[in-house]
């Protein structure tokens, strides 16, 4: 190598060593807002009286609810899903579980658990004004007049979730992954912020924590009292990433109305905004991100004052993935949904007709979440070239070294300081400490694997790969499943 | 973080420990409650037993009991945390003052009233305090609330229809009448929730059902749906509000949907031969849910089945057949046919 190629890339790596630098600092500024932002909110909730919950439980004063819960393949999970779901505290909802064409005993557990027939006479309309794939038939279930079942034709999630808003009639929608675990109190829990609003104030969605269930007892549908977390490394890493994403980013977000994500897993809708947005878009991987970013767009294009909320609650539990090829396989989903959202809606991008939402919130999802990992991977090679010219800037280096391991660890481990000091979900002591060494840990492996997946997420994304339902072997986390629930 | 979950989980083990042995038939705090026997053992030393107590006094009010026994629990409350809650009355944090108000309305400690009518003197008092404030009011039944509830003081801020439900739900019947009374002084959310609460109270008076009959005739749309549904919930009225109900309704078509779907859901429960052929007709309605609900009432007629067949055989509308063989449909399949 002349010397004249060397200094290019001495001058060029120390270039990008600066922006990596700088560019971690100022994200490490932001989470640092949004986790004081998020300490006061927890901090007051943690003070708040439950027991005045349960006036919402009149039924004639709790808006009802449709719950659509679209299944793909989820034989070990749904009867008991539906089961959690039948006795939530609430007062009036109807179930509607729409099974997407699926290649496993779904339909068929359902019909045989609930006691479920055809129903002959159904008026098919559509209020979404969207074509979906045929729907085969419509069953009710004898045991509970509030259940049924849509069977259709394999169309996607948020095919299936539009077929459920077709068939819903009542004016708030829930949309539930058929693998999902609630809380008893969950309805009451999001719907709060919904009866809550002052006269003028509209809220048309509101989202809530998840939790991951792997590792507790799940017995009928229901989570234990004694929230426990597992041996596996991959799923306490990813206890920690929920704590960081729910508890830290969310509630900073929703507090000022920048909110661009509900969870597909738990989140509650107005129906008619649903209808004039058009529902969910087939097509992409991150439907429900697509779908709160085309609310907020709706929001401004009709000047409303309309907000989407959160809440700190946990109000579900999801599996995670155990193994590192399914948690690979979601991430890549997962980043390549929130590319096609950002993409989609680029006409947002810094834009001031949009408000926040146009010049703070689709930035940070930008810069932040998308592009983060091609940030930490030029990093990565960075001090590899560095390495392999034998010119190591010390300087630049540890400046990197903390600030890779100030982004990943330790706003992990103040994640896991958030729960335990808002929520205190989980009881064992040892659990407390195994999560904080584990957060600690992040840097050294996780978050470069995280780093890779996310950074192939965003290649396929570009070069436009199809999408389908995503496909993780579950092993069911219910002891009525024979499996330990753990 | 580590210590402190360590010291959190021995004091969580100490309180279910004394709430275990405090839910004994035979324990000093039950025999207090179930017998009136009082003891000094009942008084707590440490902090965490404080915390304890009044958990466990909350549940314990909470579960039921006789009249007598939630007087005990609420006297109880009242003679051992009243002077703690005055004092967190004044605290800076609105959190533990949103507490404390919760649970003087919880415990009904009325000794505390004039503390907790101070609060609402204050001119730049938090929405959420008021709100508090308003519930320890309702919970004591005093008649204070009804003057702040029609703004005579002062225009109360807005407040959700939530906000005026969980008010008005915790009134007894009489402070209720009186708001019928002067229904006509509230404000739109003020009348509409009232009247949401009389019906779900299930609220059977001369003076609630003059007042419904009265607004069914309102020019407010809002109002007269509202009525129509408390008229339903009723399930009476007097032989001139159902003439007028049948002449009003004969140009069903001129109203919005929600009030057709009210009217037909009125003549479903107030049954009578004329309404039946009125129905007959808005069971082709061109919204589903006034159809679906026409069929509805038609089916609780005595001969409401033979109607629903010929409907779905001769009807010339075809959404009124469909309908009306969608009703049948699911009557074949309820358990519980009424």
């Amino acid at each position: 190598m002349n010397a004249t190629w060397s200094e290019w890339i001495t001058v060029a790596s120390t270039i990008g060593s600066v922006v990596i630098v700088v560019y971690i600092f100022m994200t490490m500024l932001f989470y640092l807002v949004l986790f004081f932002v998020a300490i006061r909110t927890i901090r007051k909730k943690a003070e708040s009286v439950s027991f005045q919950n349960e006036e919402m439980m009149h039924s004639s004063f709790s808006p009802p609810l449709s719950i659509l819960v679209p299944a793909y393949n989820e034989e070990l999970n749904i009867v008991d899903s539906v089961r959690s779901l039948l006795g939530i505290n609430y007062g009036t909802y109807e179930i509607i579980v729409v099974n997407d064409g699926s290649k496993d005993a779904t339909k068929q557990n359902m019909i045989d658990e609930f006691d479920m027939f055809e129903v002959q006479h159904q008026v098919r309309w559509s209020g979404l004004n969207k074509e979906t794939k045929l729907v085969r038939g419509i069953y009710q279930s004898r045991i509970h007049p509030n259940l049924r079942l849509a069977d259709k034709e394999n169309g996607g999630k948020a095919d299936a979730l539009n077929a459920g808003i077709n068939l819903a009639h009542y004016p708030y929608v829930v949309s539930l992954d058929g693998d999902t675990v609630l809380d008893p109190d969950a309805f009451l829990k999001i719907m709060k912020p919904i009866v809550e609003a002052k006269p003028g104030e509209e809220i048309i969605a509101c989202g809530g924590s998840v939790g991951i269930a792997n590792g507790s007892v799940v017995d009928r549908g229901y989570l234990g009292e004694d929230v426990r977390l597992p041996r596996n490394s991959i799923v306490i890493m990813q206890v920690i990433e929920y704590f960081r994403g729910f508890l830290m980013g969310r509630i900073g977000l929703s507090k000022m109305n920048m909110l661009l994500i509900v969870s597909g897993a738990f989140g509650v809708f107005r129906k008619d905004w649903l209808m004039e947005a058009g529902g969910y878009e087939t097509g992409t991987i991150g439907e429900d991100m697509e779908l709160i970013v085309r609310l907020h767009r709706l929001i401004r294009q009709k000047k409303s004052k309309a907000h989407i909320a959160y809440i700190p609650d946990p109000v579900c539990w999801t599996e995670a993935p155990e193994q590192l090829k399914y948690l690979k396989r979601q991430r890549i989903r997962w980043h390549r949904g929130l590319f096609e959202s950002l993409w989609r809606h680029r006409g947002m991008m810094l834009n001031p007709r949009y408000g926040r939402i146009g010049l703070v919130s689709m930035p940070y999802f930008l810069f932040v979440e998308l592009l983060g990992p091609v940030v930490e991977l030029v990093g990565y090679v960075i001090l590899a070239v560095h390495g392999l010219i034998g010119d190591v800037n010390i300087v630049f280096s540890a400046l990197l070294l903390i600030a890779m391991i100030l982004y990943g660890s330790f706003l992990s481990m103040g994640a896991v300081l958030l729960e335990e000091w808002g929520m205190g979900r989980y009881n064992r002591v040892a659990d407390v400490s195994r999560l904080f060494w584990w957060a600690l840990s992040e840097s050294f492996w996780y978050r470069p694997l995280q780093t890779v997946w996310r950074c192939r997420g965003l290649v396929q994304a570009i070069l436009g790969k199809r999408q389908e339902w995503g496909d993780m072997v579950r092993k069911g986390i219910s002891v009525g499943q024979g499996g330990s629930g753990k | 973080m580590i210590a402190r979950k360590w010291l959190w989980n021995k004091r969580r083990n100490k309180i279910a420990a004394w709430s275990s042995l405090a839910s004994m038939p035979d324990s000093p705090i039950e025999r207090y409650v179930t017998k009136g026997e009082t003891s000094r053992r009942i008084s707590p030393h440490d902090p965490w037993q404080w915390h304890a107590l009044e958990a466990y006094l909350t549940h314990r009010l909470r579960v039921g009991g006789t009249q007598v026994e939630q007087e005990r629990v609420c006297h109880l409350a009242e003679e051992l945390f009243g002077s703690i809650y005055r004092n967190r009355l004044s605290n800076r944090k609105l959190e533990v003052r949103l507490r404390t108000l919760a649970h003087i309305g919880l415990f009904r400690m009325k000794g505390l009233g004039e503390e907790v009518s101070a609060i609402l003197k204050d001119k730049r008092i938090d929405s959420e305090e008021l709100l508090a404030t308003l519930r320890v009011l309702a919970a004591f039944q005093d008649k204070k609330l009804l003057n702040l509830l029609l703004g005579v003081y002062r225009p109360l801020p807005p407040l959700s229809d939530h906000r005026y439900r969980q008010l008005l739900m915790a009134l007894e019947t009489g402070l209720l009448e009186e708001l019928i009374d002067r229904f006509d002084m509230g404000n739109d959310l003020l009348q509409r929730n009232l009247l949401d609460v009389l019906r779900t109270r299930n609220i059977r008076t001369e003076r609630y059902l003059a007042l419904i009959e009265r607004l069914m005739g309102s020019p407010s749309d809002e109002l007269r749906i509202r009525a129509l549904k408390a008229a339903a919930g009723f399930g009476y009225m007097s032989q001139e509000a159902e003439n007028a109900h049948l002449a009003r309704y004969t140009n069903w078509r001129q109203y919005p949907w929600e009030e057709r779907l009210m009217a037909a859901r009125l003549m479903g429960e107030v049954r009578n031969a004329d309404y039946q052929k009125l129905l007959e007709q808005m069971i082709g309605d061109d919204r589903y849910a006034v159809r679906i609900e026409a069929a509805h009432s038609i089916s609780r007629y005595s001969n409401g089945h033979a109607h629903l067949t010929r409907i779905a055989s001769l009807h010339g509308d075809r959404y009124a057949r469909e309908t009306a063989e969608e009703m049948l449909e699911r009557r074949s399949y309820e358990r519980n046919v009424e």
